[in-house]
């Protein structure tokens, strides 16, 4: 069995809730699925660890949660609001411009 | 297995000075995502025992569960953010507050309060009729 990334990931899996909650409103194992989908299985998270951060989104007021009934069993299911779109705008930001350095680092010869 | 696997997480929650209703949720959150998983196992051909064990290592460890929780101040209780202060100051504070508590008792409880006190008063206005009733009939033999 792979692994869970190390603690660099610190802030990913935040960015990639956000990112899949823009689109529609999940549930915890639905998010779990939606990221090893959209990444490829690049990224491997222990899956327990999203509730946190869901949980921490939603009392920053990034994320709303609402139980549904669906197949006889209560889920909760997250949605994106306003403010937690703001937060994604701001965080995708962050991201490019860290993967852009990090990128000319990597091509540029290593002579500093 | 799967009870000793959520009650450690809800001991390390609470541990951790997670707010009693968020770390109940997020069990409960958990409970069905591992539903879930044992579910994904046993498609994939495992025996119950072997699907259960997959499901916990997918959820991860209770401690990094915990961990993970404890990172974000916002879920914790007053107490779980300033433990040291907690320490300090509450028990000043419940010295403060213990004479204090029978008024919160009756603040809490008011209806209850007022329904006794209404008995009461009803019950001293008979007594006081009774007793007038009494006056009466002795004066006027």
């Amino acid at each position: 069995m792979r692994q869970s990334n190390p603690p660099f990931m610190s802030g990913v899996p935040e960015l990639l809730l956000l990112r899949l909650l823009g689109q529609r409103e999940m549930y915890g194992y639905e998010l779990v699925r939606s990221i090893k989908l959209v990444t490829n299985d690049a990224i491997t998270l222990g899956e327990g660890v999203i509730y946190p951060v869901l949980h921490s989104l939603e009392r920053n007021g990034a994320l709303k949660a609402k139980r549904k009934k669906v197949d006889g069993r209560t889920r909760v299911y997250y949605a994106l609001t306003a403010r937690g779109r703001k937060r994604l705008e701001r965080l995708h930001g962050e991201w490019r411009r860290i993967q852009s350095g990090v990128a000319a680092a990597m091509e540029e010869p290593a002579n500093a | 297995m799967r009870e000793s696997w959520l009650d450690d997480i809800r001991n390390r929650l609470q541990v951790a000075g997670i707010a009693p209703a968020g770390a109940a949720r997020m069990i409960a959150e958990l409970d069905d995502h591992l539903e879930d998983l044992v579910e994904e196992g046993r498609r994939l051909g495992l025996d119950a025992k072997e699907a259960r064990q997959y499901a916990m290592q997918r959820l991860g460890a209770p401690e990094q569960i915990a961990a993970q929780a404890s990172r974000h101040d916002e879920l914790k209780t007053w107490s779980g953010r300033h433990p040291q202060l907690a320490r300090v100051y509450l028990p000043f504070a419940y010295v403060v507050l213990l004479p204090l508590a029978p008024i919160f008792a009756g603040a809490a409880n008011a209806g209850i309060v007022l329904r006794w006190g209404a008995s009461l008063m009803l019950a001293g206005a008979v007594t006081a009729l009774m007793m007038l009733a009494l006056q009466l009939s002795i004066a006027l033999t």
